[in-house]
């Protein structure tokens, strides 16, 4: 920067600027500079800060994923045996009552729920390789990873702060609290400043009240951020705060409870997409598929482009037996930009099943050339399914190989792989692939019948009869198994 | 990511189950079982009838002689006889000429008391009996012969054509759908001139003539439908003809000529007014006659008949797929009860008395009696041995008997007991779930649409679609063999190198920074295979391993090997990235399996204590 240039504009000036236009890095780099000639100056201070917030910003209002001491160690559920339908460990079965979705037609994800059409946090993660094992671990990680790209160390030392006198200014005081939550990830001291400032302000705004909630919510501390939530939203009535106060509930296993909210602040903001998006996530994961669906419809009213809803709708309809539908929903995807292996395998599905054999195979030729090695399995999956629609069990039984071959932990592939050997006759081949199938998919129904099966027809009734009781663990409704069994039951008698 | 269900094998294996027989209450009462009464009759050969006029009705019945488990008395010949049952008395027994085919009664005349008469049919006679002694001999009309094979048999008589000339001859008569005499049939199908010349010199002298072979007989009322009515005879013969006899037997009233060989026959209504003779050929079709003419109404069944009923409107037809079809008598089809076996015969079970209950029984060849009321299953039992011929009627003062031939001769009476219960319950039929509809999804309009398209195009998408279909085929075969020859894939695709399948699974376990991979390696083959190297390449800037090549020394087929190998991330700020683990052999640079593991990343939070012990290991 050219000193005494009367060209060059005020540097804070350019830096306020800049910020506006959301060049984070521009901002920073300049009021560093500014800074290291005067450490004093408030604004570039403040300017500093929050430019590293937003550069460093996560919308933090959808759920996130959960690591594995999480999933492990977690005891903030309220009832031990709940009743189904009241948390989220025991959704609805066909059992309760509730039409469900039937697992031998609609797949189901590694926690033996019906997969949705859209994958989001939480979800779909596969077990035994990458997932965080705590999620406050890898906000630490984070943390410490955008500090050491500084020189001279951090910007702010938050232990050397002396948090009482920033709670005295409030401006500089919400921005410090940003920065400690999102940039610094420092939930303690986040917590502790925000204790101070909601003194100072005499518990009067709801602002401070919501960011402890969120510190509390960060530190696992949920019924105390409950509350804070609950007394936040009573001084003003914000989208985001029922968001974060379904998210309390969510971790608390009470979707009731969330549901409950979510409609309470549906009912102040009649137009927000976002709670209502919450909703239909919760019947989503208690198995209420129609409830669901009609909450995906509402959003889809008040917003056409919402990619969820859609999605959601689509994947819907394709497993109710209306591929057509399914598939107009899926070309307004495409409309909408959104450009990528699953949409365009499912588009390729769909044509399929609704006999618009043009246009199929050439989007499986795209969800190919689109894919990674996470979803291409998934798609040469896919054209085997394809492959044995059209009788073609030559090409089916390639594309099942390949599929395995890229992923090595596809249990459905080996599963069908299993069928195609028995039709040729290999017996040992298709036990082995069963077996592949049921130790890499533990939560699926269909190796561990198709085993029994064979196990029953080369005569080794006891293998079956203790496969069958597998079966009808995962899937209890199962009735080959069940014929099957009476007709064990009758051997051995 | 929508991942389609996968085609499972099911086992379809659909067995008609019926239940519900045993928790009825007795049905049939035995009355009296004689297995020495060395008879064996089928049921068109088997009547009750009152021959006395005493109100006392007697079972009628013509035994075969056919059956080679009965011997034929004190003389050992094998004798055809009718014989008359009164309560467990046999009261006559007189020796009939030929084969029964039929025996029926009926009444030829209004005088007191009414004394019904015994028709026998066997051969080409009916042979009619009144107080129980024949008196009246009916022959049926010989089959007219074709005049132009008269001319040929007449030529090879006088001398006239010798044998090459009347064979000729008689050939090109067959060839023209010509219905020739048996003596014609039987020369033709010989094929040596000797035989033929034989032949020719044993027969050409006798005249030629046809007898016409009894089928089937019923009886029709003459004038109302009523129980002691006049009646006349029906007969059904091989010349696929039906005659309507009047009541003395004497004369035929009418002929029909039928496309078939007629084999059973109801009747239903009166001569005189409006009456059908419903008649099953055996070929599969079913007639019908109603006055002067053959109904156009051809009911045309999936198998050969083996029996027939009339319910009030309805004709029940056993076939020979093990099922009771039920029609209209115009020819409209109700439904169809599927049986587990074959029938091997049927009856009407028509109570009388206490309740008018109108079902079928059916016997199978698994042993069963079954009653059918409708679609429904009234009552099993099973029977001692296989009936051969069942006849339900009234015997002696009791209305509602069975009466029973068995294979091995012996002769059973059943009653239906008073209170069994017969009707449908409603219990039966379809199962209740047949009743809920089906979650169908409605039709909408982009699939009436679609399907528009798929008609316009239909060749246009067929050709993109094939087209499309070698592409892929081919990209798909690139891929498989780029696996094959990369020895890509947790499962070794090829046994000429290692003599075995191979299949391995890697995981990783840890907080980090150190970690564990631990591997499962099956031999899934026949053989066991040594000495396999096993290779991990990793990023030496980010991990740290003890080896990176170990070799296995044996593997033996269908044990699991479990190993564990322990990874030290050396940069903690990395990131995360993947080892990849060969499965190599000693003979191929190129690997038989290979294995990616995605290596977690380190948690910061445990991350600061192990780092010593990284220093140890150094």
């Amino acid at each position: 920067m050219q000193e005494g240039n009367a060209m060059q504009m005020d540097p804070a000036i350019l830096a306020l600027s800049r910020y506006r236009r959301r060049r984070f890095d521009d901002t920073i780099d300049l009021t560093t500079d500014i800074l290291a000639r005067n450490f004093k100056d408030q604004a570039m201070w403040f300017l500093k800060c929050r430019a590293l917030t937003a550069k460093n910003w996560i919308d933090d209002t959808e759920m996130e994923d959960e690591g594995v001491a999480e999933l492990l160690l977690d005891d903030h559920s309220v009832a031990s045996a709940p009743r189904p339908g009241t948390s989220l460990k025991k959704p609805f079965n066909a059992e309760s009552g509730r039409t469900t979705a039937n697992p031998g037609i609609r797949p189901t994800t590694r926690d033996g729920r019906p997969v949705t059409g859209f994958a989001r946090p939480g979800t779909g993660s596969a077990p035994g390789t990458s997932r965080p094992v705590t999620q406050s671990g890898r906000f630490v990680r984070l943390g410490t990873a955008s500090m050491r790209t500084e020189e001279g160390g951090p910007f702010i030392v938050a232990d050397s702060l002396d948090l009482k006198k920033y709670a005295q200014r409030p401006a500089l005081a919400k921005a410090l609290c940003d920065y400690l939550l999102y940039f610094d990830h420092n939930a303690k001291k986040a917590l502790e400043l925000a204790a101070f400032a909601t003194e100072e302000v005499e518990f009067k705004d709801w602002w401070w009240k919501a960011r402890l909630g969120k510190c509390y919510y960060k530190l696992g501390l949920y019924r105390d951020a409950e509350k804070q939530f609950k007394s936040s939203l009573k001084d003003q009535d914000m989208i985001t705060t029922y968001l974060e106060l379904g998210k309390v509930y969510i971790k608390l296993d009470q979707p009731n409870a969330a549901i409950e909210y979510y409609e309470k602040g549906c009912h102040q903001h009649p137009g927000d997409t976002h709670l209502i998006l919450g909703i239909a996530r919760i019947h989503d994961q208690l198995n209420d598929m129609e409830k669901s669906l009609l909450y995906y419809e509402k959003i889809l009213d008040l917003n056409s482009s919402n990619i969820e809803g859609i999605s959601c709708l689509a994947g819907n309809y394709f497993y109710e037996d209306q591929p057509e539908l399914a598939l107009r929903l899926y070309r307004r995807l495409i409309q909408m930009g959104v450009n990528n292996t699953e949409l365009w395998n499912n588009l390729a599905l769909c044509c399929f099943y609704s006999s618009q054999y043009d246009m199929c195979l050439n989007c499986f030729e795209r969800a190919l050339a689109l894919a990674d090695d996470n979803n291409m399995a998934d798609v040469w999956y896919n054209i085997g399914q394809v492959a044995i629609g059209i009788g073609d069990l030559g090409l089916a039984y390639h594309a099942f190989k390949v599929a395995i071959s890229v992923d090595g932990n596809h249990p459905e592939s080996f599963n069908n792989l299993g069928v195609l050997e028995l039709r040729q006759g290999h017996l040992d081949e298709s036990k082995n692939n069963f077996d592949a199938a049921i130790s890499l998919g533990p939560y699926l129904h269909e190796p561990v019948f198709n085993s029994a099966l064979l196990s029953y027809k080369m005569g080794n009734h006891q293998d079956s009869y203790n496969q069958l009781q597998k079966v009808l663990e995962i899937y209890p409704q199962h009735t080959d198994s069940a014929e099957l069994l009476t007709k064990l039951r009758k051997h051995f008698s | 990511m929508i991942a389609n269900k996968n085609g499972t094998p099911t086992n379809k294996n659909h067995s008609l189950e019926e239940t519900g027989s045993e928790l009825r209450e007795k049905i049939w009462l035995d009355a009296w079982y004689d297995p020495l009464a060395n008879i064996t009759a089928s049921s068109s050969c088997m009547t009750f009838c009152d021959v006395n006029g005493d109100g006392d009705h007697k079972f009628v019945v013509a035994s075969s002689s056919a059956n080679p488990l009965i011997n034929g008395g004190s003389t050992g010949l094998p004798i055809n006889k009718m014989r008359v049952y009164k309560g467990t008395q046999v009261v006559n027994e007189s020796v009939i000429l030929e084969e029964p085919v039929a025996v029926c009664s009926y009444y030829s005349d209004l005088k007191m008391p009414r004394k019904s008469i015994i028709a026998v049919g066997c051969g080409s006679f009916v042979f009619l009996y009144r107080n129980l002694q024949p008196f009246f001999k009916f022959t049926i009309p010989p089959i007219v012969i074709d005049p132009d094979e008269l001319a040929i048999w007449a030529k090879l008589g006088s001398g006239k054509y010798d044998e090459k000339t009347g064979y000729d001859e008689l050939f090109k008569l067959r060839d023209l759908n010509k219905q020739l005499s048996i003596r014609s049939y039987e020369l033709l199908s010989l094929t040596e001139r000797e035989e033929i010349k034989n032949l020719i010199n044993q027969r050409k002298n006798t005249p030629l003539n046809t007898q016409n072979i009894l089928t089937c007989m019923t009886v029709l009322k003459k004038d109302k439908d009523e129980v002691d009515a006049i009646g006349c005879l029906v007969l059904g013969t091989e010349s696929k003809a039906v005659m309507i006899l009047d009541p003395s037997g004497s004369s035929v009233l009418k002929k029909f000529q039928l496309q078939n060989v007629p084999v059973f026959m109801v009747t239903h209504g009166a001569y005189d007014n409006d009456y059908r003779v419903i008649i099953a050929c055996r070929n599969g079709s079913i007639y019908t006659l109603k006055g002067d003419d053959i109904s156009g109404v051809v009911i045309e069944l999936d198998s050969q008949p083996c029996g027939m009923l009339r319910i009030e409107k309805s004709i029940v037809v056993g076939t020979m797929n093990c099922v009771l079809h039920y029609y209209h008598t115009r020819g409209k089809k109700q439904y169809s009860v599927y049986l587990p076996s074959n029938i091997k015969n049927m009856e009407l079970l028509d109570m009388k008395a206490q309740r008018n209950v109108k079902c079928v029984i059916a016997f199978l060849e698994n042993n069963e009696l079954r009653i059918y009321n409708g679609k429904t299953l009234i009552h099993t039992i099973a029977t001692v041995d296989q009936v051969v011929g069942m006849c339900f009627g009234i015997y002696g003062t009791e209305p509602n008997v069975l009466a029973l031939s068995y294979r091995n001769g012996g002769v059973e009476f059943k009653m239906v007991s008073r209170v069994a219960k017969l009707e449908n319950t409603g219990k039966g039929g379809p199962p209740p779930e047949q009743e809920i509809p089906l979650k169908l999804p409605t039709r909408t309009k982009i699939y009436m649409e679609q399907t528009e398209r798929e008609k316009e195009h239909a060749t246009d998408m067929h050709r993109v679609f094939q087209k499309e279909l070698c592409k892929l085929r081919l990209t798909t075969a690139r891929a498989y063999v780029k696996i094959l020859t990369d020895g890509q894939g947790p499962v070794s695709q090829s046994n000429h190198m290692t003599g075995g399948s191979i299949r391995l699974n890697a995981t990783v376990s840890g907080l980090g920074p150190l970690f564990k991979i631990r591997m499962t390696i099956t031999n899934t083959g026949q053989k066991a295979i040594t000495r396999i190297p096993v290779v991990f390449i990793y990023n030496q800037q980010i991990y740290l391993m003890k080896q990176s090549i170990i070799e296995i020394p044996a593997l033996i087929p269908q044990v699991q090997y479990k190993m564990g190998y322990d990874v030290l991330q050396i940069d903690e700020t990395a990131g995360s990235d993947s080892i990849r683990i060969l499965l190599c052999t000693p003979q191929s640079a190129i690997p038989v399996i290979t294995a990616v593991v995605n290596m977690p990343l380190t948690d910061a939070l445990v991350g600061s204590v192990p780092q010593t012990a990284m220093g140890q290991q150094r």
